[in-house]
């Protein structure tokens, strides 16, 4: 049985993380709820069934209470939070955007090989059946690329418990829906585990100009061994609708489109007539909605600490790239 | 004075009013509303309206609240829009409602009064209990009222169904029920705004006159949804499917299980409240022609009602927009927003 705490009980813990969780009841135990709200992590441990509960400086007395913590507090904290986690050997699974700082990234990587804990991200959306046949038909040949979109965009409406998307300079959308984004883009190509990888930026608008930004449009190309170097646009957005999509646009005139939201299979188009990409026979997820997707990321935090695995397609070694992709667009135009 | 000025329809009204040389308070929680020409002001500061000549107009609805708490939700929306109405004077109140009081799928065409109960959706539910709350408070203190029950809102950019429409061509999953059949029962923005700048503007007591306090909106009741998904398609540069069966509003409730493509389980079966979890399934091999799947009923019993949702409507009113124009706009906007195979940045 694997002992859980909790750690930062804002919405993503209240509407997903909580509802998942007790469906895994046989591997893993809640034991602990830890925010700086103390009464709101009374009210998630009671939901939860944890007996312990408290704010922030709790944490270091507790670690002896719970062998992994689920890091789910804003981005600026996930770094420092999940240091201390891996020096106090502990297991973590720390909710997307990973990190801030590629140079943070590395550094925990190697750190939680070396505690020989578990460090996973909750990157859920690589669950998705879209997504993992996306992947399976770039990697069985798929197509040469000619040119790559990524757009996701929705007028903010969200419930967050806190105000850091509008007011850390780690809350703007590059590092959330950005992240969400260009991570299905890295997955889809097989760039996740291909720390090589690198965002060249031509152009770029924001909105404001200032992290955290609300609006990002880019244009520029994508670069990495094996693909070459790609032209790419980024659109990303909280104050109005987008397609939500990555689109792949291939040499020969198909086009891969990969959407955000959960799916069944991922859309080949060719001479303008949709073809449903599906699922792999050999896929060990098809989670029938975003939900299970969830469920799936907390399955595999088990497994990878049962098994003491680091193959898992959410180890954060792979979000190595992504991260120092994320931190070259927060960066773009703040004076050096 | 507006609640929900900065929703899609509240930001055309906006312009509208100001346009027509109309004073415009937003009521927002704080007084900080960025939008020039437009006043904001927090609910404990109406009173300072008090003697002049207000209409008050919700368009707000409790969003990004769980189904459960839609109802506390709303009543806390409608006590603040009831204590506007007292705190200023205003004479009138206009607030705009949903054709779905009617439910989503209609057995018989929608009458004027009141809407029956439809329950089982925690959305129609509010829609209406708003309906009925905000009656029961104008019959108490006599000012006058008109509420418009829209149709599906159409324009650039409206959610969902201008893009959704977009999004679900782009992706290749069916749009609506087979081509030709499905009344689109659509109102586009620009004609939602000008028949509410008509109704503020209106003399003379709305709920005495015709065609009384309800107001149905919904000016493309004709047209189908391969009206609206085709010109789209064309724009998009993918072909828009459909789908031949549609799901009643029984099964429309339901979250299925991934259907008969399931051969074995991965991980035991669990409930987690209505969340389906993990099992293992072998997809057809290879890449074939889309097949719809049960995803979204409620999306095609929507789309699949073939009951045009009959016009309630001031008698000297006509929408200035028609469904060409409206089209030519939401053409238009698509390439910029991404919904194009091939698009480019604005």
């Amino acid at each position: 049985m694997i002992r859980l705490c909790i750690i930062g009980c804002g919405a993503v813990v209240e509407g997903s993380h909580a509802r998942v969780l007790p469906a895994l009841s046989e591997r893993v135990r809640v034991t602990a709820c830890y925010d700086l709200d103390v009464v709101r992590a009374r009210a998630m441990a009671r939901r939860l069934g944890a007996k312990r509960a408290g704010g922030p400086a709790d944490i270091a007395n507790d670690v002896a209470h719970w062998d992994a913590a689920l890091v789910a507090t804003p981005p600026a904290h996930h770094a420092p939070i999940a240091r201390d986690l891996i020096a106090a050997g502990r297991h973590v699974l720390v909710e997307k955007p990973f990190v801030t700082a590629a140079a943070d990234a590395r550094e925990l990587v190697d750190a939680a090989e070396r505690a020989d804990v578990r460090l996973l991200v909750g990157h859920f959306r690589r669950f998705y059946p879209s997504v993992q046949a996306a992947r399976a038909f770039m990697a069985s040949g798929g197509m040469p690329l000619a040119r790559i979109e990524v757009w996701e965009g929705a007028r903010f409406d969200w419930p967050a418990r806190s105000s850091y998307a509008f007011t850390s300079p780690d809350g703007g959308v590059g590092f959330d829906t950005g992240s969400h984004a260009l991570d299905t883009l890295l997955f889809t190509l097989g760039l996740d585990d291909a720390p090589e990888a690198t965002l060249e930026i031509e152009t770029c608008e924001k909105t404001p100009p200032r992290e955290p930004s609300q609006d990002v449009g880019l244009r520029g190309s994508l670069s990495a061994p094996l693909l070459g170097r790609v032209p790419l646009i980024l659109h990303v957005s909280r104050l109005g609708p987008l397609a939500t999509a990555v689109k792949l646009h291939g040499a020969d005139g198909r086009s891969l489109v990969v959407p955000a939201a959960h799916a069944a299979g991922a859309t080949l188009v060719r001479d303008a007539v949709p073809h449903m990409v599906p699922l792999p026979a050999d896929a060990t997820y098809s989670p029938p909605d975003a939900m299970s997707a969830f469920y799936c990321e907390h399955v595999e935090f088990a497994r990878a600490i049962e098994q003491g695995d680091r193959s898992s397609v959410i180890d954060a070694r792979r979000f190595v790239a992504l991260t120092g992709i994320l931190e070259a667009i927060a960066q773009h135009g703040v004076p050096a | 004075m507006i609640f929900g000025a900065t929703g899609y329809v509240g930001e055309y009204l906006v312009d509208e009013l100001l346009g027509r040389g109309h004073e415009v308070v937003a009521v927002a929680r704080s007084a900080a509303l960025p939008r020039e020409g437009v006043r904001a002001l927090a609910d404990d500061r109406l009173d300072t309206l008090r003697g002049r000549d207000v209409v008050v107009v919700n368009l707000a609805y409790p969003r990004a609240v769980p189904g459960l708490e839609i109802r506390a939700a709303n009543e806390r929306l409608l006590e603040r829009v009831r204590r506007a109405v007292e705190a200023t004077g205003a004479s009138r109140l206009v607030h705009t409602s949903t054709q779905a009081v009617f439910g989503y799928e209609w057995r018989e065409v929608p009458t004027r009064g009141a809407a029956p109960l439809v329950l089982g959706d925690s959305y129609i539910e509010s829609k209406r209990h708003a309906e009925d709350a905000l009656r029961r408070h104008q019959r108490r203190r006599g000012h006058d009222i008109a509420i418009v029950r829209l149709g599906n809102i159409l324009g650039a950019g409206a959610m969902p169904w201008v893009t959704g429409v977009a999004q679900r061509i782009l992706e290749g999953r069916p749009v609506a029920a087979r081509a030709g059949r499905g009344r689109l029962n659509g109102t586009f923005v620009r004609n939602i705004v000008d028949y509410l700048g008509a109704l503020i503007e209106h003399e003379g007591r709305l709920a005495d006159g015709a065609p009384g306090v309800f107001h149905h909106l919904a000016e493309f009741t004709q047209p189908d949804w391969a009206a609206l998904a085709e010109p789209m398609s064309n724009t998009i540069g993918v072909r828009a499917l459909y789908r031949e069966d549609v799901p009643s509003a029984a099964r429309a409730g339901l979250k299925t299980i991934i259907g008969s493509a399931v051969r074995r389980f991965a991980e035991p079966l669990a409930r987690t409240g209505a969340v389906t979890l993990v099992q293992r399934f072998r997809p057809p091999p290879a890449v074939h022609a889309f097949a719809p799947t049960a995803e979204d009923p409620g999306w095609y019993v929507v789309t699949a009602g073939d009951i045009a949702f009959p016009p309630a409507l001031l008698d000297s009113w006509q929408p200035p927009h028609g469904f060409d124009a409206m089209l030519r706009e939401i053409c238009e906007w698509l390439p910029a927003r991404g919904y194009t195979l091939h698009a480019d940045l604005a």
